[in-house]
This record gives C-alpha cells, sequence and structure tokens, in this order.
C-alpha cells in the first residue's frame, strides 16, 4: 500500500543515515575509514 | 523541483560520468578526503583516488569488529536521495562496463531475477569469509581492485612485482572474464555481483527522487527496455530495484508517460 505522505518517508530515511553518520563520526570512524584506505590495501591489488 | 527534474533530463550521462571518474581519481586531495566514503565503486589503493571505496571500507568494520555507522549512513544518505541514481551518474565501474557494452560484438541477454546473487556475496565475500579470516576477500577477487590498482601498482613500485603468486593470476583471469562479458551483456557485475549497488538498491522505492509511470498513456512498445543499460521494463514497476535511475527510458519514451517525481 503506498503510503499517503510519502516525502516523510524520504526525509526520515534521510535522517537517519544523517544520524548514522553523525554516530560514526563520535566513535572516530572517520578516522578508522581515512587510515584503512591511505594504507596501501594488498588484497586490493591481489598480492597478499 | 518540476524545472530541476526537466534540467536533469538535457544534462547528457557521459560527460557527468567522465567528470565523476576523474574527480574520484584526482590524486591532490588525497591526504584530506580519503575518510569519505566515495558514490561509485572506485578502488582505495588506486594511485590516484581521492575517496575511501565503500565496499573495502565496509570489509574493513567487518575484520575490527565494528559497526561500521559511518560508512553505511553515508551509503544510506546517497541511496535515500535518489536510489540507484549513483549507479547511474557517478560510478566508474557502471561507466566502464556501458562503454565496453558499446564494443560490436554478438550480444547475449542475461537471465532476469538473479539479482539476489549479490545479497549472497555481501552474506559471503563482505561479511562472513572476512569475519572468519581476517582478510577482506571480496578485495582479493574483486576486478575494480585490478584494473585501478593492481595493474598500475604493478607497474608504479617495482619492488611489489617479487610478491606476485597465485592470487595476483587469479585477479587478472576474473578481470578479462568480467571485461569480456561486459562487451556481450549490459552491465553484468552490477546485476549480479556488486555489494554496493544490492545496498542501493531497496532505496530505489522509497527515496526522495524517485520515477513514476503513467501506465493510462504507456503503449507498451519497449523502447524503454532497448535503451535501459540494466534491461528492464520501467513500464511494469517504476520502482524496480533494478533501475540505476540514468533517465535514460525518460528521454526515449514516444508518449512521455515516465516521469521523474521527488519529495
Ligand atoms: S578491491 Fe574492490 S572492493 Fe576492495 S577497495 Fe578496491 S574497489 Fe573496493
Ligand atoms: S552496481 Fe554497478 S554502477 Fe552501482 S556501484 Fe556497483 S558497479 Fe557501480
Ligand atoms: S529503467 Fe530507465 S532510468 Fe532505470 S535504468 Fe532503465 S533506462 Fe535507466
Amino acid at each position: 500500500m503506498k503510503t499517503q505522505r510519502p516525502w516523510l518517508r524520504s526525509v526520515a530515511l534521510l535522517l537517519l543515515s544523517v544520524s548514522a553518520i553523525v554516530l560514526g563520526l563520535l566513535l572516530d570512524q572517520w578516522m578508522i575509514t581515512w587510515v584503512n584506505a591511505t594504507l596501501l590495501c594488498l588484497s586490493c591489488i591481489g598480492i597478499q | 523541483m518540476k524545472r530541476l527534474f526537466n534540467l536533469l533530463l538535457r544534462i547528457r550521462r557521459w560527460p557527468v560520468q567522465l567528470a565523476s571518474f576523474l574527480v574520484m581519481n584526482s590524486y591532490f586531495t588525497q591526504g584530506v578526503t580519503k575518510g569519505l566514503p566515495c558514490p561509485g565503486f572506485n578502488c582505495y589503493a588506486c594511485p590516484t583516488a581521492i575517496f575511501a571505496c565503500p565496499v573495502g571500507s565496509l570489509q574493513h568494520f567487518v575484520i575490527i569488529r565494528e559497526i561500521p555507522f559511518y560508512v553505511l549512513g553515508v551509503v544510506a544518505f546517497v541511496g535515500a536521495l535518489g536510489g540507484r541514481a549513483a549507479c547511474g551518474w557517478l560510478c566508474p565501474f557502471g561507466f566502464l562496463q556501458e562503454l565496453m557494452y558499446k564494443l560490436p560484438l554478438p550480444k547475449w541477454q542475461l537471465p532476469p531475477r538473479l539479482g539476489w546473487l549479490r545479497y549472497v556475496f555481501i552474506a559471503i565475500l563482505v561479511v562472513a569469509i572476512p569475519y572468519i579470516t581476517l582478510e577482506p576477500w571480496f578485495c582479493k577477487l574483486c576486478p575494480q581492485g585490478t584494473l585501478e590498482a593492481g595493474i598500475p601498482q604493478i607497474f608504479l613500485l617495482p619492488e611489489l612485482r617479487a610478491l606476485i603468486g597465485w592470487l595476483y593470476g587469479l585477479k587478472i583471469a576474473i578481470l578479462v572474464a568480467f571485461l569480456a562479458w561486459m562487451a556481450v551483456s549490459k552491465r553484468p557485475f552490477c546485476r549480479w555481483v556488486c555489494p554496493l549497488g544490492a545496498i542501493w538498491s531497496p532505496f530505489n522505492p522509497v527515496s526522495a527522487v524517485r520515477l513514476e509511470v503513467d501506465h493510462q498513456t504507456c503503449i507498451e512498445c519497449n523502447r524503454c527496455q532497448q535503451v535501459c543499460p540494466v534491461n528492464i521494463r520501467i513500464h511494469e514497476n517504476a520502482d524496480a530495484i533494478e533501475c540505476v535511475r540514468c533517465l535514460e527510458c525518460v528521454r526515449v519514451c514516444p508518449v512521455d508517460c515516465i516521469h521523474i517525481t521527488g519529495v
């Protein structure tokens, strides 16, 4: 069944994803992501 | 809003895809921007990549046993805005597959409805095996990693050449197989393998920007399916999870029955 107010659903999803981002940032996950992406990934290259 | 959607229809897609590839691999901001997951499948081990690959990052969080709130949040935000629009407009690997399909070779239609295989790849190669082995096994087999990192890094860093073994050979074989497959089938990696596309798929029916079809007007000429990069009949289901929101069907519909709609 289609919801009568689809914009509400979209806004809720956007807010939920922003909350996840903020929570991740508070847990220092930006830095974890940065370090992992910056170190050369030998699996991606295919040698380990 | 309507005016914005009409403007979208006037923008040609390939220059946007090319620009996205160039921006994602623009090198100079690496030191600052590599903590941001990119809206597409672009390897972070590529010498010029400026963003983090979401799939590689997700595996890393599985390995360190942390829930990836930040990476999933960024991916979900992109999905909540436009569903799989990043697949249609921004992803370099999607762009490569469309370019390869333009080669004048005999074509082979993929059987539909095997998209669930992507969730098997997520469960096994992105979550279960990395969790158990502490190694990013999707990366070890990933053809985009071979293309953007495996081949260039071996040229740039001669000291790595001594480490080449069976895994490197396997990765090259997988890449060659996918390149051949892309030349004969529309976006095979996107439709059967890609974990990122699989995560974005469920957002198609609920994203802020969506498609809608006026069934009264549709004459079922199938022009939409002919131009569709993932070969679907959007007139049967405007919320199809396979749709990459490229808008090619909207452009070609002779009776103008496919529309962009939004919040
Ligand atoms: S090897 Fe593939 S999955 Fe891994 S970081 Fe590179 S592009 Fe992403
Ligand atoms: S599904 Fe295709 S276009 Fe989308 S992220 Fe994956 S490779 Fe890129
Ligand atoms: S259904 Fe239309 S918008 Fe969706 S992928 Fe196919 S051509 Fe693109």
